[in-house]
C-alpha cells in the first residue's frame, strides 16, 4: 500500500524532475461512467516541465478537466497541458483541476489501485493512486 | 375666533399621540418584515415559492410539490457523467445530514433531493442507484426538459450541454445547493465551495428563521 502513496520513478525515462504526492481516485457510485483524480504534481527540476497527456488503461477516456465556477454557474473544461516552471506545483483537487476519467474497463472500489501515464513529450512518468470512498483530510 | 376647549385640545392630543405610536407600530412591522437578518445565503423578505412540477424517481414513483411539502429538502442539481462537482457535492450532503442527525427539525423535516439536468442519459433507476451509494435516504428525480423545467424556472436554475470529445458531452449547471421550507418556500441559496460545516450552519440558521417567520 505505502507504494501506492507516491510517484515510482522508473529513472531515466520518467518526466525530468516530476514529483507526484498525494494521488487518489474518488470511487466511482454505481450508475456513473467516470470519476476522477487528485493529486499535488511538482516539478524539483531545473526546467520548465509540460505535462502533455494522461492515459489510465482501465479507463476508456483520459483527460485533465478545470472545473470552474462563476455566478453559481460550474462547468467542466478541457485543458490540453499542464505547464510548470522549476519549482512550481500545481495541486488538482476537488472542485478545481482534476484528471477526468470515463468509460472504465471493469469496477472499481476502495482500496484498489489505479494507474496513471503523466506524458511530457516523448517521456512518461507511471504511477499507482488509490481508490478512496472520501476525499483525505486536508494535511 | 373661538379658542378650542381645552377638552378638544385633550381630545387632539390623544388622537395625534395614538397616530404617531400606530405609524410607528406600522413602520416598526413594515421594517422589521423588511429587514434582512444576518444569515448568510436565506432569501429574505420575499422569497420565491414553488410551483406545481412532477418529475420522475425511481420505481414509477414521482417527485412532485407534494413530496417537498412538510419537509425542509435540500435541492441540487447535477447529472451522473459529472466526475467532480456532483460526487463531491454529495459526499458534503451526505456528511451535511451526519451532522444534522441530532438537529431536531432536520430528525423530522430534513431530506435531500438530487435532480438530474441530463434526463437522455440518466433514466430514474440508475440515478436512485447512484444516490443511494451516497446516502440510503437520499431522493432523486429527473424528467423531459419541459417538466424539468417546472423546478427549474422558479429557482432560476440553468442546464446547457456542451460538446465534448466524440459523441460525448457535458452539462454546465447551476451548482447551488437550494433549501426549500416545508411550504415550498426557497429560504437559502448556497453556493460554492460546499462544505458540511458551512451548510449545516445554513441550516440551523435558517431553519430557526423560517419557522419564526412562517
Amino acid at each position: 500500500m505505502l507504494l501506492l502513496a507516491g510517484v515510482l520513478p522508473s529513472a531515466a525515462l520518467a518526466c525530468p524532475g516530476l514529483e507526484v504526492k498525494g494521488a487518489w481516485v474518488r470511487e466511482p457510485p454505481p450508475a456513473s461512467p467516470g470519476t476522477a483524480a487528485f493529486m499535488s504534481l511538482h516539478n524539483a527540476g531545473a526546467s520548465a516541465l509540460t505535462i502533455t497527456g494522461w492515459r489510465s488503461p482501465q479507463f476508456g477516456t483520459t483527460m485533465l478537466h478545470a472545473t470552474l465556477s462563476s455566478g453559481g454557474q460550474t462547468k467542466m473544461r478541457g485543458h490540453a497541458q499542464l505547464s510548470m516552471a522549476p519549482g512550481e506545483g500545481i495541486v488538482l483537487a476537488p472542485g478545481g483541476l482534476h484528471v477526468m476519467l470515463m468509460k472504465p474497463t471493469g469496477t472499481l472500489h476502495e482500496g484498489e489501485p489505479v494507474s496513471l501515464e503523466l506524458s511530457c513529450g516523448p517521456q512518461t512518468t507511471s504511477f499507482e493512486m488509490p481508490v478512496r470512498r472520501e476525499a483525505p483530510a486536508a494535511p | 375666533m373661538q379658542t378650542p376647549s381645552p377638552r378638544l385640545q385633550a381630545n387632539a392630543g390623544i388622537a395625534l399621540i395614538a397616530f404617531v405610536a400606530l405609524s410607528a407600530g406600522a413602520l416598526f412591522a413594515v421594517l422589521r418584515e423588511q429587514q434582512r437578518p444576518a444569515i448568510p445565503a436565506l432569501i429574505w423578505p420575499n422569497p420565491p415559492t414553488l410551483g406545481a412540477f412532477s418529475l420522475s424517481m425511481a420505481g414509477g414513483k414521482m417527485l412532485t410539490q407534494d413530496s417537498l411539502k412538510g419537509h425542509w429538502t435540500f435541492l441540487f442539481f447535477g447529472f451522473t457523467h459529472c466526475p467532480d462537482v456532483c460526487p463531491n457535492t454529495l459526499a458534503v450532503l451526505k456528511q451535511t445530514a451526519l451532522r444534522l442527525s441530532e438537529d431536531p427539525t432536520y430528525r423530522a423535516q430534513g431530506q435531500v433531493v438530487f435532480v438530474s439536468v441530463d434526463p437522455a442519459r440518466d433514466q430514474p433507476a440508475a440515478l436512485a442507484q447512484y444516490v443511494q451509494y451516497f446516502d440510503p435516504n437520499f431522493l432523486a428525480a429527473t424528467g423531459p426538459e419541459t417538466a424539468l423545467a417546472g423546478l427549474t424556472a422558479p429557482l432560476g436554475v440553468i442546464h446547457a450541454r456542451v460538446p465534448m470529445t466524440g459523441e460525448d458531452y457535458s452539462v454546465d449547471h447551476t451548482a447551488a445547493i437550494f433549501l426549500i421550507d416545508p411550504k415550498l418556500r426557497l429560504l437559502g441559496v448556497l453556493s460554492l465551495p460546499h462544505e458540511a460545516a458551512k451548510l449545516s450552519t445554513a441550516f440551523r440558521d435558517i431553519s430557526a428563521f423560517g419557522t419564526q417567520n412562517p
